[in-house]
């Protein structure tokens, strides 16, 4: 009998396996369970080929009240029956749904409610969709919710490696049905994933080839103040170099696979695991008679100065195969970075910038339109350095820009925690700080108007200057969307949460 | 396309050569056509900015000029490397077409991609404008965005317009 079935359920990205429920079976096993993964959520959306019939379903998944046409709502019906028939088959002792993130609730609600009529094994839910307003909020509504009714068993808060294993042995312990959840210190003693089940489909990868997932730390080394990690994870833990190349090269091994994304919130927030990682790839290739850059790796990157990162440092992390960095740049203005904490400087930026032009290494930019303490002058220095950097979009250094959809407040972040001394305030009396519906008293004409023209004004630049821009049609539509809901008032905390 | 032609551009051009011989080689660069440097190939680059065009297509020529092909048998200049920008042009730079100038009783010729000018005569280089982004698709260093990624003018301005009918 299988001990556990770990399942993904839409809408979570098919760039490449789930990180969670595959590092998760690769820890049961080490516990001595059985443990499969079955990727719903890949199942049923590689199997949906037309583009209407996608963005259709998709929509009734992650919007509240989507319509759904009698053809789609088959679609989903078959492929609950099928997963819950499958599920019944195999008839493991615990079944664990993957909550991803909030998109991944309405799969989870109705597979549970499925469930409880004709499965008799318990039912764990875990994952940073637990709660509907971000994964630093306090706010567990979603688990909850599902307890209450009874429609599962457990549900999982914090990381689910430990508190996975105390419900297989049938132990009670921290962050299972309680939000008191403990992070875990020791990555290095942590199994490797196992991708055994999910490494046949054919996800939708970037690349030409098979990239698998990564994860080297947890949290971050830095406090920016509009990022809500903090909340989540109070420490920043992190593998050793050598522990995570023999992770790369152990999927190498079993797989063949050569390229990696890392998970995590910074790539390079330990300077000597960094450096330990990419020396131990080079020695790999040497030893192995493996060309420079056998392997392809990046992650999120956060900039660094040239005394805590040399030209040598760049030259070994080019060779060991780094490159596709997404940078939290956030603005081109240094006054506006300080403001939101984020340590570096221009210089900082430009040295970066020619390092990674110098060996070969490209990035991407992760951009935040409309700071409270940005003024037009800000976002005049912000376009002014776009422009600066235009060689670096053209000859691919920066190979796309995120602009993302203005500044939002989101509940666990400084600006959050601390917003009276911030000067931010919702909009209307009767509200909550929320999101996009926020005003600044130090920067009152700095209205949600002004915050998405500059937005628009910045992508129209960037289009112009030859810069790649990422996701802008999805996120000026929902932009859309978000500033109508707050006209009409139905923006709010209180009109999405479970409760 | 707003901004592209109000930003002046800086190419530099990376050379090499003959050792002084009693003279230097002498060199002239036209950019579309118009005389933007002149001078002794004494050094290791030459640097100048043009305001690019919009549209249509832009030349860049590099001359060697002044050499006595009976006396200056060794007098050459070879372009080693080109930078629009700080961008090198990589394989940009061998696509190009070299026009010696010949004695009348030779037939003339031309050769691609040969940037070592030991005769009088010049090298041709062609960009279609907007230049940088002609030299972002010959690099070959844009990416397909997977679907659902796109950001478009159409969406753009659509959402421009309706914010447009906007206040606060």
């Amino acid at each position: 009998m299988t001990d556990l079935l770990l399942i993904n359920v839409p809408r979570i990205s098919l760039v490449y396996p789930p990180a969670g429920t595959s590092l998760l079976k690769g820890i049961a096993e080490q516990q001595g369970f059985t443990c499969k993964v079955k990727d719903a959520n890949y199942e049923l959306l590689d199997s949906i080929k037309d583009t209407d019939d996608f963005e259709t379903i998709t929509n009734y998944f992650t919007i509240p009240n989507a319509e759904i046409t009698t053809h789609c709502q088959k679609i989903i019906d078959n492929w609950y029956t099928d997963l819950v028939n499958y599920i019944v088959k195999l008839n493991p002792r615990h079944v664990g749904i993957s909550v991803f993130t909030f998109e991944c609730q309405v799969a989870t609600r109705e597979l549970c409610i499925l469930l409880r009529k004709v499965y008799k094994g318990k039912i764990i839910i875990g994952g940073a969709g637990l709660s509907t307003t971000g994964i630093a909020t306090q706010v567990n509504d979603f688990g909850n919710m599902l307890l209450d009714k009874k429609l599962v068993d457990y549900y999982v808060r914090g990381e689910g490696e430990y508190a996975l294993i105390d419900i297989l042995k049938e132990n009670t312990g921290s962050g299972i049905n309680n939000d008191n959840y403990v992070q875990i210190e020791d990555l290095n003693s942590l199994a490797y994933p196992n991708y055994d089940d999910v490494i046949k489909y054919k996800y939708h990868y970037t690349i030409d080839n098979i990239q698998l997932p990564i994860t080297t730390s947890r949290g971050c080394i830095r406090r920016c103040t509009f990022c809500d990690i903090h909340a989540f994870w109070k420490k920043y833990t992190y593998r050793s170099g050598e522990n995570v190349a023999k992770e790369m090269i152990f999927h190498y091994e079993k797989y063949g696979v050569r390229d990696f994304f890392f998970t995590d919130s910074l790539i390079n927030g330990n300077l000597k695991s960094f450096r330990q990682l990419t020396e131990a790839l080079v020695e790999y290739y040497h030893t192995n008679n493996l060309p420079d850059r056998f392997f392809r790796w990046g992650g999120q990157w956060i900039v660094r100065t040239e005394k805590q990162l040399t030209p040598t440092d760049y030259i070994n992390a080019a060779k060991s195969g780094m490159s596709g960095l997404a940078m939290g740049v956030e603005s081109l203005s240094e006054q506006v970075r300080q403001d939101m904490k984020k340590g570096f400087t221009n210089q900082d930026l430009d040295y970066t910038l020619e390092q990674f032009r110098l060996h070969g290494i490209t990035c991407y930019f992760l951009m935040i339109v409309g700071y409270p303490t940005e003024q037009d002058e800000h976002h005049l220095e912000t376009m002014e350095m776009f422009t600066k950097y235009q060689g670096y979009a053209i000859d691919g250094t920066i190979f796309g820009v995120n602009l993302g959809g203005t500044l939002s407040i989101d509940e666990g972040s400084p600006l959050h925690k601390d917003s009276i001394n911030h000067g931010l305030a919702p909009t209307s009396e009767n509200e909550e700080l929320f999101g996009l519906d926020w005003t600044s008293k130090d920067n009152p004409t700095l209205t949600l108007l002004k915050r998405i023209n500059r937005r628009l004004d910045l992508q129209e630049l960037l289009m112009d200057l030859g810069y790649k821009i990422y996701n802008g049609d999805h996120q000026l539509t929902r932009l859309k969307a978000g500033y109508e809901r707050i006209k009409q008032d139905t923006y709010h905390f209180k009109d999405i949460l479970h409760s | 396309m707003s901004v592209l032609n109000k930003i002046p551009i800086t190419l530099k051009i990376y050379y090499t050569h003959s050792e002084h011989n009693g003279e230097w080689p002498l060199c002239r660069v036209l950019w579309d056509n118009k005389q933007v440097a002149n001078f002794q190939a004494d050094g290791q680059e030459i640097e100048f900015t043009v305001i690019p065009k919009l549209e249509g297509t832009s030349t860049l020529i590099i001359e060697h000029y002044g050499k006595n092909a009976y006396t200056e048998h060794d007098k050459f200049i070879e372009v080693i490397g080109m930078r629009i920008n700080n961008i090198a042009l990589k394989n940009i730079l061998w696509e190009s077409t070299q026009y010696p100038i010949t004695a009348p009783w030779d037939e003339p010729w031309q050769e691609e991609g040969n940037l070592y000018l030991g005769h009088n005569g010049h090298i041709v280089w062609t960009f279609q404008n907007p230049i940088l982004f002609d030299v972002q698709r010959r690099l070959g260093v844009v990416k397909d965005m997977q679907e659902g990624q796109e950001s478009t003018k159409k969406v753009l301005n659509e959402i421009r317009e309706y914010f447009a009918n906007e206040t606060d």
